[in-house]
C-alpha cells in the first residue's frame, strides 16, 4: 500500500470512527425521542458514510453490517416503524461491532458480525417481509397505493441507471403535474420554475401534454401541462409549499415498486443497493437475498467519495505532535526566563536593544505557548457523551430506571487530562449505576421517584475544572464502611471507632474495598475506587467525596486546566523559593504597625479593608517548628479557593513567571503543600505550592474570612458528625454540632441589653436575640466578664431567636459517635462529653439547651404546634 | 427545393384567435413536405401562450407533414423548450444552436 493510501486509509478510520462517536450518541437520543427527524438523517448519514468509504476500499465485511444497518434505518426514517429500545439496541450492538472493525479495517473479516447483521435482519423482516412472501392486506384493507407504481411514470423516457443515484441516495421521487398557466400564475417564468426545481433536486424526465386537441382551427390553443419525474430530498409537503403547489399536482412515487422497475428495466452491472424506505438488496432473480453478500457499491460512486471532502478549515493533527509541540514550549518558556534574568543582569551595559528584544522574545513565547496549549484543549463533552451509552446498557441490564444528566459538556480540559480522566469517570459512573442507585422498588418505597438520576457536570472553578459524578441513590453509611473495612482487615477495630464519618468514607479509596454483597461483571471486585484516585492524582487533581444516607452521592474530582505552563508568583520562606501558582492569588498584603497580624478567636487574622482574613505561616506548616515570630518584611498572600478565602504568610516575593508544571517524583508526591516542581529562570528547582493541601485542616470554614456583616453563614455543607469546638470563658471547650448551628456573629459588648433579666442584642427594630450563657443552664464552670468583643452562635430554626455565647472558636472537628461518652456528664442540654483536639470536651445538645434555658420556639409556631397538638 | 415559407411568431400581448387562426392556415397552406419557418425573434423569455401557440403551430405541422422549424430562438426560449423537452418535438432552424 502507498503512502497515498495509508493516508487515505487513516482518514477513512478517522472519519468513521468520528461518525461512529455521533452515532452512539444520537441513537441513544433518538430512543427518547423516535420522531426526531434530524436525528434520524444525521444517523442514515453515518451509516451511509461509513458505508459508501468502506466501500471504496473494498472492506466487505463492513459494508454488509453497515448496509444493513442502514436499511434498517430508512425504515424508520421512512416512517414505517417506530425505533423501540430493542431496535436501538440492535443497532447499538451493529455500531459497536462496526467499530471493532474499523479499528482493524483489513481484518475485518475476522471480527465475527453475522450474529449483529442476522439480527438487524430479523428486524427488517417482521416490519417489512421480503418481496418474495408478501403479506396479504387485512381484508377490507384498500390495497397501499404507495406499494404501486404511477401509470404515469410509463410516459417518462427514463433509464434505470438515471433512478440510480436518488434511490442510492434514499431520495424521495414524484411526478409533478402542473400546467403551464399555473406556473405562471405562481408569479414564475417555465424556465425559473425548473430551475428552482433543479436547485433542490434532479429533474430526471419532463413532457408536455395537451389538455384537449381541438386544433388551431379553433381559434385557442389547447392548454399546455408539464409532467415532469423529479427527485429530491425534500418530502412531499414542503415541496407543495416551497413551491407554492396544488397539493394534488405533486404525485409520490413509491421507492420499492421504483426499484422493481429499475430492476425490472435490467439496471445492468452490480446487483443495486436500495438504501430508501423498502430498500433491499436487489439480485438478480436466479440468487436469492442474501444480506450478507451485499455488494460493494458502485465503483464510480464511491471513487469520489473522499474527493468530495469538503475543504474544511481544520486539519487533523496527531496528537502526539501535539505533545512534542507543547513540550517544545514549555523548555522555550524555560530558556525565556533564563533570558530575561541574563538581560536583566546587563542592564546598564552597552549591548544596545537587548532589553527590548528579549521583551519581544518574551512576548512572542507567551504567545506562542498559549496558542499550543489552547490547541490542546478539548471539550468534555466528547467524553461526558460515552456514559449516555454506559448509562444506558447498565440501567438495562440491572432493570433501573435511571436519567442521566449531563452539564457543563462545552467546558474544555488539556486532552491528555480527557484522556486520563476517561477510566475514572466510567468507574464512578458504573458504581453509581450499580451501586448507587437503588431499584424502582425501593426508591418508591423510600418515597423517591422510581427514576434514579445520574449527574455528571463539569464547571471551572477557582481556574480548575471541576467534574462531578453525583447520584440521588441509597447514599454510603459510614457504619457500614467501617465495618465492611474491619472484615477485610484494612483497618482495626479501634481504628474505625476513632474514624469520624468523613474518614470512614474514605475507606472506599483503600485498595480492596468493596461492599458489594456480589461481584458483578458491572463492578464490586473492590479494585475501582483506588485506582481512580491515583489515576486522578497522576493528573494533578483531586478527588472528594460526600455522602448522605438515603439521599445519594457526589464525587468531585478537582483537575487543572492544563498540565503544562501556568503564570505564579515566585516567594521565598526561610531562604527556599516556591511557587505559587497565581489562579488562586488574589492579592499581595503587607502587615504592618497600623494593621498588624492578630489573634482572633485562637488564630492569626489580618484585617483586610473590612473582612477579617485568617492566615497561616508558610514557614510554619513547611516546618512545624519554625518560630513564629515573622520576619520584619513579611507579606500576606491573599488567596481564593473556591469558598475559602485565606492569607498565607511568606518572608519574600520574589518575582512572577510563567512556570513550566513538572510532576513531582513518587518521594514527594505524598506531600500535600506541593502540586508540582518547576525551574526557575535561574536555573534552581523550585517546588509549587498547592493551596488547597496547604489550608487542608488549618482554615475552617469559621475562620474563613469574616464579612463585614460580622455575620458567618456556615455555607459550606457540612456533615452531621462535625461540630465547633468553642469555649465561653470558663474552664470547659464545648461543641456544639455544625448541623445546628446556622452562622456565628461577632459581637461587641456595648452592643448588648438587659431585659427582664435577660441578656438581649437588639438586632433590627422588630427583633431581638436572646443571649445565652452556658453557665447558667449548665453544671460547668462559672466564666469570667464577657470580653469586649465575643461570638454568638445562632442556632438554627426554630430556635434562630436565641444565641450561644461563645469567647472563641477553637476549630471544626470530626466527632465520631463512637467518641462520644454519655454517661460521665449526664444532663439536660448534653449530648456527652469526647476526647476532641486533644481536650475532653461537652458536646451540647443545642435544642436541649434551649429548652433548658426556656427559649420556646417563635409565637406562630407554638401555636401551630398547640392546635396539632389539641387536634 | 422549396422557399420556406416564413411567419413570424406573435408576442404573447398579441395571440387572439384571429391570430392563431391565420397562423394555421399559412401552414395549412405550405402543403406537405414544406418547410414553415418560425421566426422568434420577439419571444424573449416565454410566457405559457406562447409556448402553447408554438406546440400548437408544432404539432399542427407535423399533423399535415409539414417541416416546421423555429428562427432566431432566444437563450430564453430554447432554454424553456428544454425543460419542457420539448426540443424533441420542436426543430430549431439550423445555426441556431448554441
Amino acid at each position: 500500500m502507498s503512502d497515498h493510501d495509508n493516508e487515505m486509509l487513516d482518514l477513512f478510520v478517522q472519519e468513521s470512527t468520528e461518525h461512529l462517536q455521533t452515532l452512539e450518541a444520537d441513537l441513544i437520543a433518538l430512543e427518547s425521542d423516535p420522531s426526531d427527524a434530524d436525528r434520524l438523517n444525521r444517523i442514515f448519514r453515518a451509516v451511509h458514510s461509513i458505508k459508501g468509504t468502506a466501500g471504496f476500499f473494498g472492506f466487505s465485511p463492513i459494508v454488509n453490517l453497515a448496509h444493513v444497518m442502514e436499511n434498517l434505518m430508512s425504515v424508520i426514517r421512512a416512517g414505517e416503524m417506530v425505533a423501540g429500545p430493542a431496535t436501538i439496541s440492535r443497532l447499538i450492538a451493529g455500531a459497536d461491532r462496526l467499530a471493532l472493525m474499523i479499528g482493524a479495517p483489513a481484518n475485518a473479516d475476522e471480527i465475527p458480525h453475522a450474529a449483529e447483521i442476522a439480527a438487524l435482519q430479523e428486524i427488517l423482516n417482521k416490519e417489512k417481509p421480503p418481496a418474495a412472501a408478501p403479506s396479504k392486506p387485512a381484508p377490507g384493507t384498500p390495497a397501499s397505493s404507495s406499494e404501486t407504481l404511477p401509470s404515469e411514470l410509463d410516459d417518462f423516457e427514463i433509464s434505470a441507471a438515471d433512478c440510480l443515484p436518488g434511490l442510492r441516495g434514499g431520495q424521495n421521487f414524484y411526478i409533478i403535474q402542473v400546467s403551464l398557466d399555473e406556473i405562471e400564475a405562481l408569479g414564475q417564468t417555465i424556465s425559473g420554475f425548473f430551475n428552482e426545481l433543479a436547485s433542490v433536486g434532479t429533474i430526471l424526465d419532463a413532457r408536455t401534454i395537451s389538455d384537449s386537441t381541438p386544433g388551431l382551427q379553433s381559434g385557442a390553443p389547447a392548454r399546455l401541462s408539464c409532467s415532469i419525474l423529479f427527485t429530491t430530498q425534500l418530502e412531499s409537503g414542503i415541496l407543495i409549499d416551497a413551491f407554492g403547489l396544488p397539493a394534488a399536482s405533486v404525485l409520490p412515487v413509491p421507492r420499492k415498486p421504483l426499484g422493481d422497475w429499475v430492476r425490472d428495466r435490467g439496471a445492468a452491472g452490480p446487483a443495486v443497493v436500495l438504501t430508501p424506505a423498502a430498500d433491499r438488496t436487489i439480485v438478480p432473480a436466479n440468487r436469492s437475498v442474501a444480506l450478507t453478500e451485499a455488494p460493494a457499491p458502485e465503483v464510480t460512486e464511491l471513487h469520489s467519495m473522499p474527493r468530495r471532502r469538503k475543504i474544511e478549515e481544520t486539519v487533523r493533527i496527531n496528537v502526539s505532535l501535539l505533545d512534542q509541540l507543547m513540550n517544545l514550549a514549555g523548555e522555550m518558556v524555560l530558556g525565556r526566563n533564563q533570558l530575561v534574568r541574563l538581560a536583566e543582569a546587563q542592564a546598564g551595559s552597552q549591548v544596545e536593544g537587548l532589553r527590548s528584544a528579549v521583551q519581544e522574545i518574551s512576548a512572542v513565547t507567551s504567545n506562542l505557548q498559549g496558542t499550543i496549549m489552547r490547541a490542546r484543549l478539548h471539550p468534555v463533552g466528547s467524553l461526558f457523551g460515552k456514559y449516555t451509552r454506559v448509562v444506558r446498557d447498565l440501567s438495562q441490564k440491572l432493570g433501573k430506571d435511571i436519567a442521566l444528566e449531563i452539564s457543563g459538556d462545552e467546558v474544555e480540559l488539556d486532552r491528555a487530562i480527557l484522556e486520563g480522566l476517561s477510566d475514572p469517570l466510567t468507574h464512578l459512573v458504573r458504581n453509581s449505576v450499580d451501586h448507587g442507585l437503588e431499584q424502582a422498588a425501593e426508591r418508591e418505597s423510600h418515597g423517591k421517584s422510581p427514576r434514579g438520576t445520574v449527574r455528571l457536570s463539569a464547571a471551572h472553578l477557582a481556574g480548575r475544572v471541576q467534574i462531578e459524578v453525583a447520584d440521588d441513590g441509597r447514599g454510603m453509611d459510614p457504619a457500614k464502611l467501617k465495618s465492611k473495612a474491619i472484615e477485610k482487615g484494612l483497618v482495626t477495630p479501634e481504628q474505625a471507632a476513632r474514624m469520624a464519618d468523613n474518614e470512614a468514607l474514605q475507606l472506599i479509596f483503600a485498595a480492596g474495598f468493596s461492599t458489594a454483597a456480589q461481584v458483578s461483571d458491572i463492578s464490586g471486585r473492590g479494585v475501582g475506587m483506588d485506582v481512580v484516585r491515583t489515576n486522578i492524582e497522576k493528573l494533578g487533581g483531586h478527588i472528594d467525596l460526600q455522602s448522605r444516607i438515603g439521599l445519594g452521592t457526589r464525587i468531585i474530582i478537582r483537575l487543572p486546566l492544563t498540565l503544562a505552563i501556568v503564570p505564579a508568583l515566585i516567594v521565598g520562606s526561610r531562604g527556599q523559593r516556591y511557587a505559587m501558582p497565581q489562579i488562586n492569588l488574589e492579592e499581595i498584603v503587607r502587615p504592618d504597625a497600623d494593621n498588624p497580624l492578630r489573634i482572633f478567636g485562637g488564630a492569626e487574622v489580618l484585617k483586610l479593608r473590612d473582612e477579617l482574613l485568617p492566615v497561616i505561616r508558610l514557614a510554619s506548616i513547611l516546618d512545624p517548628g519554625a518560630l513564629k515570630e515573622s520576619p520584619s518584611s513579611s507579606f500576606v498572600l491573599a488567596l481564593r479557593l473556591e469558598n475559602l478565602r485565606f492569607g498565607l504568610l511568606v518572608d519574600e516575593i520574589m518575582s512572577t513567571e510563567e512556570i513550566v508544571v513538572k510532576p513531582l517524583g513518587r518521594h514527594l508526591n505524598a506531600i500535600p503543600f506541593y502540586s508540582g516542581a518547576t525551574l526557575l529562570g535561574q536555573g534552581e528547582i523550585a517546588l509549587i505550592l498547592d493551596p488547597a493541601g496547604l489550608a487542608h485542616g488549618r482554615i475552617s470554614t469559621t475562620q474563613a474570612a469574616l464579612p463585614n456583616s460580622k455575620t458567618l453563614a456556615l455555607t459550606r455543607t457540612v456533615d452531621a458528625g462535625r461540630v465547633l469546638v468553642f469555649t465561653d470563658g470558663s474552664a470547659e471547650r464545648f461543641a456544639a454540632p455544625l448541623t445546628a448551628i446556622t452562622r456565628v456573629e461577632q459581637v461587641r459588648r456595648e452592643h448588648l441589653e438587659r431585659i427582664g433579666g435577660l441578656l438581649c442584642l437588639r438586632r433590627n427594630r422588630a427583633t431581638t436575640l436572646q443571649l445565652l450563657r452556658l453557665a447558667d443552664f449548665l453544671p460547668v464552670s462559672t466564666p469570667g466578664d464577657l470580653p469586649e468583643e465575643f461570638l454568638v452562635l445562632v442556632p438554627k430554626e426554630p430556635h434562630s431567636h436565641a444565641g450561644i455565647v461563645a469567647t472563641g472558636i477553637v476549630d471544626s472537628t470530626d466527632l465520631p459517635d463512637a467518641a462520644l461518652d454519655d454517661t460521665t456528664l449526664n444532663a439536660p442540654g448534653v449530648q456527652g462529653t469526647a476526647q476532641l483536639l486533644d481536650r475532653l470536651t461537652i458536646v451540647l445538645d443545642i435544642p436541649g439547651v434551649c429548652a433548658t434555658a426556656g427559649i420556646g420556639l417563635p409565637p406562630a409556631l407554638e401555636s401551630a404546634t398547640l392546635s396539632l397538638t389539641t387536634a | 427545393l422549396s422557399v420556406p415559407v416564413t411567419i413570424v411568431l406573435p408576442s404573447c400581448t398579441s395571440v387572439d384567435s384571429s391570430v392563431v387562426e391565420s397562423l394555421a392556415a399559412q401552414i395549412q397552406a405550405a402543403g406537405v413536405g414544406s418547410p414553415v419557418v418560425a421566426d422568434a425573434s420577439p419571444i424573449q423569455n416565454p410566457t405559457a401562450a406562447e409556448i402553447t401557440l408554438l406546440v400548437a403551430l408544432a404539432r399542427e405541422a407535423s399533423a399535415r407533414g409539414v417541416d416546421f422549424r423555429i428562427l432566431h430562438p432566444s437563450q430564453g426560449l430554447i432554454e424553456t423548450l428544454r425543460h419542457l423537452r420539448l426540443d424533441r418535438e420542436i426543430c430549431l432552424s439550423p445555426g441556431t444552436l448554441p
